[in-house]
């Protein structure tokens, strides 16, 4: 049997037993026979006899390829050996990690066991893919089209079936995390992998940075200029192209007068002016979310903050949806709503205003906040006003819009891009913790399960490995609870061992692209085990990929196509016309 | 008086010697005027890159044994093995891995003794089982095993120097080597025997590395097993510098060839000598004997070392055979 394989295609060299590369269970070394190569992530397969006859499948992927000078010691014997003095010949020699072992009988391949490459069969067992119902394609393998061969995740490992939520880690610019992240949503939306759950699947994702994700409705011109993309989503099984369903949400203009207009920059159709009236700010309690950790480090503050929220989620209560009122006092502005909480904190002690009738929020007795911790509140809120204030307001649109819901983020489209690029920091903050608090809310009042994809960059700022915040605190409950409630998390960071633990560890799939060499030595990512992973990790180049997934045992190295949508306006093949577009793609 | 070293690693002697005793006697005196007739140093000037292949040979005392026989008496043996293989030295230099012959042999004074064959893990070794009266001793057959060895790279080297496009380079004197090429060396890594008188030896001092002696005559000699009819040439060369520590004549060889040949053929090879050999030399720290011991042939010998097998796991072989045996043998 091994005679034959040694002439035939797929061989590549014998296992090694040296005293220096011993083989093992889970490991082993090749010795790579002259005139043919291995690579690194090079997919390999070993037969090896059990004394009974038994014959056990070994497969890995390759992870070190060393070349080497045989029976050379001395520095300078390379150039002895230029010079044709010294005789000696380069070997090759590659170390693999044992991914699967077929029937499960755990011992080392015999020194001398010829290795093969393995074939498209034999690849689809090493690396688990014969046991996937159904796979999301992640990428492509490393190569050129030709060679390049899909890599699959396990679509029970993200849609909450047996696992849940997406981490991606990488810097900045070249790590491209957005773009993967964007990536994993058209697989899943645009491929067959959801099935049944495509329908009533739907997807969050903000846009934080310039205009990216504001014309995934749009096919990529590239398309046309560049056949290799679309031939990379045909081996993917995607079709190419924009995103199908894509709903847009922009914050409203600070100006907007009559109609709520949403502010964004080279877009403007379909895109919906989102806000929040003052009476929803006060019956939800998002009065927590202008708040960040530095400000809410004093415990002293959190509890007023909660004191407050408690008085106004109850004036709510009394008030309509309308029209906002404390006290019967109506509230037309956030700036009024301020002032009405400044009145009701300080109005016990400071005798100027004579409101003494007015019930004091800040607690009564030894549990009042002190005339510091008031202050110290005040302040914060005050300075959050101009940054988000103009987000709440009263909702005098509604009768003239017809819909009195129009200001709402319902995710009424499959893909729902909600564009924070032009809000200040904190009012981002602000919004993307209400949003994720109303879809928590949502869940857990609802038995819908089916899956919400949620996207959210700069976990290390939302989710911080240090301090407490309203938004964290949101963040770790999706990622331990957000399985069973069908919601689940891509998030992305520059570097995970700023994040809190909790919210990374739970990802099913860990996604490195380019990462600082510093923070490779992580604990966070050993999953990349070998040094020379780690290594590869600081080496990636935009749009390569390593991903470590819950059911296969090695990382594996993906690239991922061009985006098939637009990522700018001048990648726009068309206008954002549907009917037009639908026309470009067909010539495809 | 001044002192100068030898170059060798003390514990493979010295790459010369004057021991008077181990000289050769000489029928007749050799001619040092059969290329000139001034004694004097030639100096090649050529330096264009000549292929050439040199051949060379291990052998290792695997493990001794006494064998007793009840009415023939007690008796010597050796588990000997031996490796012989050769060098190409053109644009790269590589091991001709076809020229590779291993042998294993159990030499004895006894009587006929059938060859032994060790099968262990499939891989089988035959040790051809061969008499030697004189191997009585440990020293004795280890000489045995030696002479087996050359056998086989005189065997290698008749064969190789059929191909007259590269020059054959063979470790030693060429004693009784028939040679069907005309181009074929032997170098002397350790001189005994000088041929010269001293007076004449006064000339090797001066060579320097891209020079030579001129060539002299050796005639025949029957009694030193040399069956050549028309005896040797021979001349001295300068391997290399090795600076003032050591002795001037640390870094000269001696070379020779068939005396057949004629003596404008073996102008040229001596020549060609001179242009191959200084370049392949090895520096001190290199090779225990540099810089006789070429850096090719270092080589070859790690290679061929290697192939007669790790000798832990032989002598393991042999002796598991052995006990396995019993009293049969």
């Amino acid at each position: 049997m091994a005679d034959n394989l040694i002439g035939s295609d797929e061989f590549r060299g014998y296992v090694l037993g040296t005293e220096q590369e011993l083989a093992r269970p889970l490991d082993f070394s090749v010795f790579v026979a002259p005139g043919r190569y291995l690579q690194l992530d090079d997919v390999v397969h070993v037969q090896t006899i059990l004394p009974g006859g038994e014959i056990i499948d070994i497969y890995g992927v390759v992870d070190e390829v060393i070349a080497k000078h045989e029976g050379v010691q001395l520095t300078s014997d390379v150039a002895l050996v230029r010079e044709g003095i010294l005789p000696a010949s380069s070997v090759m020699s590659a170390h693999v990690s044992v991914t699967r072992v077929e029937p499960e009988i755990y011992i080392p391949p015999t020194p001398g066991d010829v290795v093969r490459i393995a074939d498209e069969e034999s690849r689809e067992i090493a690396l688990f893919f014969d046991g996937m119902d159904k796979r999301l394609p992640l990428g492509l393998s490393r190569g050129e089209i030709q060679g390049a061969l899909p890599v699959y995740g396990n679509i029970e490992f993200i849609n909450g079936k047996k696992g849940a939520h997406v981490n991606i880690s990488g810097i900045s610019g070249v790590a491209t995390k957005t773009s993967y992240a964007t990536y994993l949503l058209y697989a899943l939306f645009e491929g067959e992998v959801l099935g049944d759950d495509a329908s009533s699947s739907t997807a969050l994702i903000f846009n934080v940075k310039d205009e990216d994700l504001l014309f995934l409705d749009c096919p990529n011109r590239k398309l046309i200029e560049d056949k290799k993309i679309k031939d990379q989503y045909d081996k993917l099984g995607l079709p190419a192209g924009e995103f199908k369903s894509v709903g847009f949400y922009a914050p409203l203009r600070r100006d907007s007068k009559a109609k709520p207009f949403p502010d964004t920059g080279s877009r403007s159709e379909n895109v919906n002016a989102f806000f929040w009236s003052l009476h929803e700010f006060c019956e939800s309690g998002y009065l927590q979310f202008l708040f960040v950790n530095a400000d809410t480090d004093q415990t002293q503050i959190s509890l007023l903050i909660d004191n407050v929220s408690d008085h106004l989620r109850q004036a709510a209560r009394k008030s309509s949806s309308e029209s906002m009122q404390i006290d019967g006092v109506a509230i037309k502005t956030f700036d009024e709503l301020v002032e009405q909480i400044d009145l009701h904190l300080f109005n016990f002690q400071d005798d100027l205003h004579d409101i003494e009738q007015l019930p004091s929020w800040a607690g009564r007795g030894s549990g009042a906040a002190s005339t510091g911790t008031i202050r110290a509140f005040m302040r914060r809120l005050r300075s959050i006003v101009r940054h988000v204030g103009y987000l709440i307001r009263e909702p005098h649109f509604e009768k003239e819009s017809g819909d009195a819901n129009v200001h709402r983020i319902e995710r009424r489209h499959q893909v729902n891009v909600i564009d924070l690029h032009k809000l200040h920091d904190r009012a981002q903050r602000f919004v993307v913790g209400v949003l994720l608090h109303e879809l928590m809310i949502e869940r857990e009042s609802s038995a819908n399960r089916s899956p919400v994809f949620v996207v959210v960059d700069e976990l290390n700022k939302y989710a911080p490995r240090d301090g407490t915040s309203p938004i964290k605190d949101i963040l770790i409950d999706i990622a331990e609870r957000g399985r069973s409630l069908g919601v689940i998390l891509i998030g992305a960071q520059q570097t995970a061992s700023e994040v809190e633990h909790r919210v990374v560890g739970n990802a099913a799939f860990r996604v490195v692209g380019r990462l600082d060499g510093a923070e490779v030595e992580r604990s966070e990512y050993r999953f990349l085990r070998t040094s020379s992973l780690r290594q590869r990790a600081t080496l990636l180049t935009p749009g390569s990929m390593l991903i470590q997934q819950t059911d296969i045992p090695v990382p594996l190295l993906v690239r991922f196509p061009h985006p098939s949508w637009a990522t700018r306006k001048s990648e726009v093949f068309s206008p954002p016309d549907k009917n037009n577009g639908r026309d470009v793609m067909e010539r495809f | 008086m001044t002192l100068r070293l030898l170059p060798w690693q003390s514990e493979y002697g010295a790459s010369l010697s004057y021991d008077v005793d181990e000289n050769e006697t000489l029928v007749e005196p050799v001619d040092v005027t059969i290329e000139q007739e001034k004694w004097d140093v030639i100096t090649v000037k050529n330096s264009t890159r000549i292929p050439a292949q040199i051949i060379d040979g291990v052998r290792r005392a695997e493990m001794y044994v006494v064998q007793d026989d009840p009415i023939d008496g007690t008796f010597f043996g050796l588990f000997g093995s031996l490796a012989v293989g050769a060098v190409l030295c053109e644009e790269k230099a590589h091991i001709l891995e076809d020229t590779i012959r291993v042998e294993r042999l159990y030499l004895h004074s006894g009587k006929s003794f059938p060859s032994i064959t060790i099968d262990e893990d499939g891989s089988a070794m035959q040790f051809k089982s061969q008499r030697v009266l004189d191997a009585t001793s440990t020293t004795s057959s280890l000489y045995s095993l030696q002479q087996r060895m050359l056998d086989a790279e005189a065997h290698l080297s008749s064969e190789l120097s059929r191909d007259e496009s590269k020059i054959t380079f063979v470790d030693g004197p060429l004693r009784s080597l028939k040679s069907p090429g005309q181009r074929i060396i032997g170098y002397i890594k350790r001189i005994a025997q000088w041929y010269i008188n001293d007076e004449q030896r006064k000339l090797l001092y001066e060579l320097g590395v891209n020079q030579r002696t001129p060539l002299f005559h050796i005639p025949p000699n029957p009694a030193n097993n040399d069956s050549r009819l028309n005896g040797r040439y021979s001349w001295f060369l300068r391997l290399r510098e090795l600076g003032l520590a050591y002795h001037p004549l640390g870094g000269v060889m001696r070379l020779e060839t068939d005396g057949s040949v004629s003596i404008e053929q073996a102008r040229i090879l001596a020549d060609e000598s001179v242009q191959v050999l200084p370049k392949l030399s090895s520096v001190p720290g290199q090779d225990p004997r540099a810089p006789h011991n070429f850096v090719p042939v270092g080589r070859l010998e790690k290679v061929l070392t290697h192939r007669l097998g790790d000798p832990l796991w032989l002598n393991r072989k042999i002796s598991a055979f052995v006990s396995r045996q019993g009293n049969e043998i």
